[in-house]
């Protein structure tokens, strides 16, 4: 399979080879990816907040989205690239664990929902009900969930 | 042996502290719950912060981001500070020694000296500087402050786990 290949071939490449063998790369990568989590976490429920009508209830939800969206990429980025390191320490360790494989799924889902919200909060500023902006909210919250804990599932099977 | 040591071995020997050490499920479920209001938390302080260094919701006033996400903030307290009392009660006596631990109460400690000054000063006058896009500098230096200290406290905290062989 494709994905099997791409990370075998991580594993041998020079970055996988590195990352294997320093001692206390995969703590402070570890950190860089906590903090991001916290930072992209906050945005999360921010925004699903806002779109439920609770916190920044007076103001529209597309302000908060449009405002918020720098910070929401920024950790999203900042995720994904230290998230990749951690995975470097031992591709296959990773490939083969179920818990990473419902968590990168969960992932995938959870920013198509987030994207959906983006795009529902746009429309309310026209449009009066709200029920597509709040499904849109609780299933981005559920799904976001979902891939933390996914991720402190890795480390316990 | 010091008064804090005999007081974190007599926390460690409560029923509730060995229960929670002595359950398979009960730490990493609460530890789960300590990472989830890491968000609620430091994620809703980090974006106050940023609103002072102008960096984000320039054109709304300050103090409303501040009320906007305080509620959030203190929900995210009291998850954090009752799920971390209940891990600490569990490794209690390890912990006493551990540096990591250590490193992170100061850094409480110093995030929470800098929030009451900041309240207690800069903040005061807010009325007057709340609408405009450029704070006043005590308001950006507390704000690099928070999210300096606060990114400590859970680098610190994470770090906790490396240390724990060493424990005396």
């Amino acid at each position: 399979m494709i994905f099997e290949a791409l990370f075998r071939a991580y594993a041998h490449s020079t970055l996988g080879q590195a990352l294997r063998r320093s001692t206390w790369t995969f703590a402070i990568v570890e950190v860089v990816h906590l903090l991001a989590l916290a930072v992209l976490g906050g945005v999360v429920l921010v925004t699903v907040a806002a779109a439920l009508g609770l916190g920044r209830a007076r103001r529209p939800v597309a302000a908060t989205v449009l405002g918020l969206r720098p910070v929401f990429l920024g950790g999203l980025v900042t995720l994904l690239v230290s998230g990749a390191l951690l995975v470097g320490t031992n591709p296959m360790k990773y490939y083969f664990n179920d818990a990473f494989r419902a968590k990168m799924l969960l992932l995938v889902l959870a920013l198509a929902a987030t994207f959906w919200l983006a795009q529902q909060a746009g429309h309310a500023r026209e449009r009066g009900p709200l029920v597509a902006l709040r499904i849109a909210a609780a299933v981005s919250l559920i799904l976001w969930v979902g891939v933390a804990l996914g991720g402190r599932l890795i480390g316990l099977l | 042996m010091s008064l804090l040591f005999d007081l974190c071995r007599s926390i460690y020997d409560t029923p509730l502290a060995t229960g929670i050490r002595e359950s398979e499920v009960a730490f990493p479920v609460i530890e789960t719950l300590h990472v989830l209001g890491l968000a609620l938390m430091t994620g809703t302080i980090a974006i106050v912060d940023l609103r002072l260094l102008g960096w984000v919701f320039p054109d709304e006033p300050a103090s409303d981001i501040a009320d906007q996400l305080l509620p959030a903030t203190w929900a995210g307290f009291a998850v954090m500070a009752a799920s971390g009392l209940l891990l600490f009660g569990a490794e209690a006596e390890k912990l006493y020694s551990n540096p990591a631990f250590r490193l992170k109460l100061v850094l409480l400690i110093l995030a929470a000296a800098n929030m009451l000054a900041f309240h207690f000063t800069v903040y005061r006058r807010v009325a007057i500087w709340g609408r405009a896009r450029k704070t006043p500098r005590g308001a950006r230096i507390a704000a690099a402050l928070s999210l300096a200290l606060w990114a400590g406290v859970i680098a610190s905290g994470r770090m906790i786990a490396y240390f724990h062989g060493r424990a005396a």
